[in-house]
């Protein structure tokens, strides 16, 4: 582990396992699955392991796709991941990009991935089939200039997200576009005292 | 709504997700288990799932592939898009062959299948691609291809070589065809050649049938091949005796005898040498070689009936032998009593007497002279002419000749001079009054025939197995045109009937056959108008013992 990075304490898990909200299992299982590509059986076990000394015993191998957990769990399982990988920022981006590579259910929706415009559309639709919080609302979209603008709406759990969804969504724009190079900027935060996060997605 | 119907509700609920998560897991089950590579595909093209035998054909694990263009892992990268782009229309296109760029860079051949994917509103939401791998098929494609193509060239070089030999073998049948018909031409020239031959052979038989000669005829192994009645009436044989034998066994015929001896085993040129055949009959013989174009075919034997000939001349020289005989008593009685006119004998005589006696003394002396050739003509024609020979030194000789001729020589004014040897030669074995008439007849002829101031050098020399004598003048030189009659009876050259000198022809005929009774051989170089020089050889002793065994 990075001498500088830190290990979950159990008042900070307590703390984000507090906040309501569920997600479907098939989010979890796909960050899962990355973990378990970077680093073996054995990170699977390490996280068990972190999450039962969290005082979250969860048996991950038994999550369901379609049942719904909560968001906290998901969060702080990307935050054990961060954790047990020692992973940096680029990390986190890359594991926000793999939860579209690596969801088993994201052929289901790849109905949303017809086009730019129609994903554009198509955003809140996308966020309700796996968020029972919260929501996504598309602010802009510029076919000719090539950009989108997108905000998450009643979303705070933990700033590692903000980084796990510009890997997001920058996969899902280079999916939808087609495109090799695409931009992504976090404009607002409600970290930084916005009311919502704002991301300006742009493609060339 | 009552809590039943929420409960109730909240379980079928329940239920549904156990079922979909049942069948997520088959799904996954599924695609595990799947043998073809299979991946979904945004309508742009994008890699958005891939199973588990993708991962295994391409090498790339769904994390390093997913979001990444098809394009990126195919060599064909515009047929991949055209192929799209077909699908979106068709829904379905099988069998597109690709090369999949494996993530260890190795380029493997699949096979692939494009499916359409589509909303209920038949918008376009994505595409299935399924491929397999086949490398192997297509290694195995390749090489049975390779096969088949060395297979196709070999067929088709053996098909060329086999063209080409239908060819060579046509051409061969024209050029057969063709020598078919020069052959059926050259066979009818044949023909009529061998009819031209045959009337040619026959005649030839004719001629060769009832030549007046006798003809015998040898093959190139010396064996008789034909002989003519002719030649069967001079030695009374049959030709089916005589045919098909070796000419040495000829000889064990009598008749036949003397002419193999005389020509040979191997058929000797010979050229009009007489044969006696038993008592009455001689043939005069000549061989002549058959040569046609530098080959030789054989030889013929001339058999020519000389009896008559024979019997005439012998005839002859009995008339001038007896003749000779008959005139040269007078003419010595004649000379004897001109002697003793001219001696006083008889009684005084005038100057004017004397000179009439003097000249009839000489004409008398000359026709003694000639009777005397004559004689010795008729001797050498009998083959009878060489007497006495023994061994004897050839030089003093010589010198006795020339001192008996020194006189008349200073009479013209001519030099004679006597060449000795410088070494002393071998001696000879000669008839001594035969060979001083050779030499006194070439050195007398010397004398007469060259004009005074003139020169004669007489020389011996010892040459390997003989010895030469010649005489050198510088007289009148015989005519270039007579030079091959000079040794032929009663020749004399024009240019010396025109100097009016004495002479009766016979010197050199006599000389001749002198020489040729020793052995020896004889000849001359002359120039007219330059001189002359007489050459002649005689084998020292060894060389004339084996001359002498002939005879």
């Amino acid at each position: 582990m990075n001498k500088n990075q830190q290990r979950i304490a159990k008042e900070e898990a307590d703390k984000l396992m507090a906040i309501p909200g569920n997600v479907k299992g098939a989010v979890i299982l796909a960050d899962l699955e990355y973990a378990h590509q970077k680093g073996g059986g054995k990170i699977i076990k390490e996280i068990k392991k972190r999450l039962k000394e969290l005082g979250y015993p969860v048996d991950i191998e038994e999550i369901k796709p379609m049942e719904k957990y909560p968001e906290a769990l998901s969060v702080l399982i990307i935050l054990l991941i961060k954790e047990v990988l020692n992973l940096a920022d680029e990390g986190i981006f890359e594991m926000g990009g793999a939860s579209i590579k690596l969801s088993p259910f994201i052929k289901i929706l790849t109905k949303y991935f017809v086009s730019p415009k129609k994903c554009f559309e198509q955003a809140p639709k996308y966020w309700e089939k796996y968020f029972d919080f919260g929501k996504i609302e598309p602010v802009e979209y510029n076919e000719k200039e090539g950009y989108t603008i997108l905000r998450i709406i009643d979303y705070r759990f933990h700033p590692i997200i903000c980084i796990f969804h510009k890997g997001y969504f920058t996969q899902v724009a280079r999916i939808v576009t087609g495109k090799k190079v695409i931009k992504i900027e976090e404009t607002k935060c409600v970290y930084r005292g916005d009311p919502y996060h704002e991301y300006f997605i742009s493609w060339k | 709504m009552t809590n039943n119907n929420l409960d109730k509700i909240k379980k079928e609920l329940q239920k549904t997700k156990e079922d979909l998560n049942d069948i997520s897991s088959y799904l996954d089950d599924f695609s595990t288990f799947l043998p073809i590579a299979v991946c979904d595909l945004s309508p742009a093209g994008i890699i958005i799932h891939i199973n588990k035998s993708f991962e295994d054909v391409s090498g790339f694990s769904a994390l390093e592939i997913v979001g990444e263009h098809l394009t990126d892992i195919f060599l064909e990268k515009s047929k991949i898009n055209k192929i799209l782009n077909l699908t979106r229309r068709r829904e379905i296109v099988k069998n597109q062959e690709f090369t999949l760029l494996a993530k260890d860079k190795k380029e493997i051949i699949v096979n692939a299948f494009f499916s359409a994917r589509k909303s209920k509103e038949s918008n376009l939401t994505g595409y299935f691609l399924g491929m397999i791998d086949i490398s192997s098929l297509k290694e195995l494609q390749n090489e049975i291809e390779t096969k088949v193509k060395r297979k196709t060239k070999e067929l088709e070089s053996r098909t060329q070589e086999i063209a080409e030999s239908r060819t060579a073998l046509m051409n061969m049948l024209e050029d057969v065809e063709e020598s078919r018909k020069a052959l059926i031409n050259m066979l009818g020239d044949v023909e009529e050649e061998r009819g031209k031959a045959e009337e040619e052979k026959n005649k030839t038989l004719a001629v060769i049938t009832n030549f007046a000669d006798g003809l015998l005829v040898f093959d190139t192994e010396k064996k008789l091949s034909l002989i003519n009645p002719r030649a069967e009436d001079f030695f009374s044989v049959k030709s089916g005796d005589l045919v098909g034998r070796p000419i040495l066994e000829l000889s064990t015929f009598p008749t036949v005898e003397p002419v193999v001896k005389l020509v040979g085993g191997e058929i000797k040129g010979v050229f009009r040498k007489e044969v006696q055949i038993g008592e009455s009959l001689i043939l005069e013989v000549s061989t002549i070689p058959m040569i046609r174009e530098e080959e030789e075919l054989g030889a013929l034997i001339i058999l020519h009936d000389i009896t008559r000939e024979k019997m005439i001349e012998r005839m002859k020289t009995e008339f001038v032998s007896l003749s000779a005989h008959q005139l040269r008593t007078p003419l010595s009685a004649i000379k004897w009593t001109l002697r003793m006119l001219l001696d006083g004998d008889l009684g005084v005589i005038t100057d004017e007497q004397r000179d009439f006696i003097e000249k009839t003394y000489k004409s008398n002396e000359r026709m003694i002279s000639l009777i005397n050739d004559l004689l010795d003509v008729t001797r050498i024609d009998e083959g009878r002419y060489l007497y006495k020979p023994i061994l004897t030194d050839l030089e003093p000789i010589c010198q006795f000749v020339i001192n008996s001729c020194q006189e008349e020589a200073e009479r013209k004014k001519l030099k004679l001079k006597f060449k000795k040897p410088e070494e002393k030669l071998p001696k000879a074995i000669v008839d001594v009054e035969k060979i001083k008439l050779a030499i006194q007849n070439l050195l007398e002829n010397a004398i007469r025939y060259t004009k005074s101031g003139g020169e004669i050098l007489v020389s011996l020399r010892h040459l390997k197995k003989e010895i030469e004598f010649s005489v050198r003048d510088t007289g009148i030189g015989i005519p270039k045109n007579q030079q091959a009659r000079v040794f032929t009876k009663f020749f004399r050259a024009a240019n010396v009937i025109r100097m009016e000198t004495e002479g009766s022809g016979l010197g050199l005929f006599i000389t001749k056959n002198i020489i040729e009774a020793h052995g020896g051989k004889i000849w001359f170089e002359s120039e007219e108008g330059k001189g002359t020089t007489f050459y002649f050889t005689l084998p020292v002793k060894e060389e004339f013992g084996e001359f002498l065994k002939e005879f």
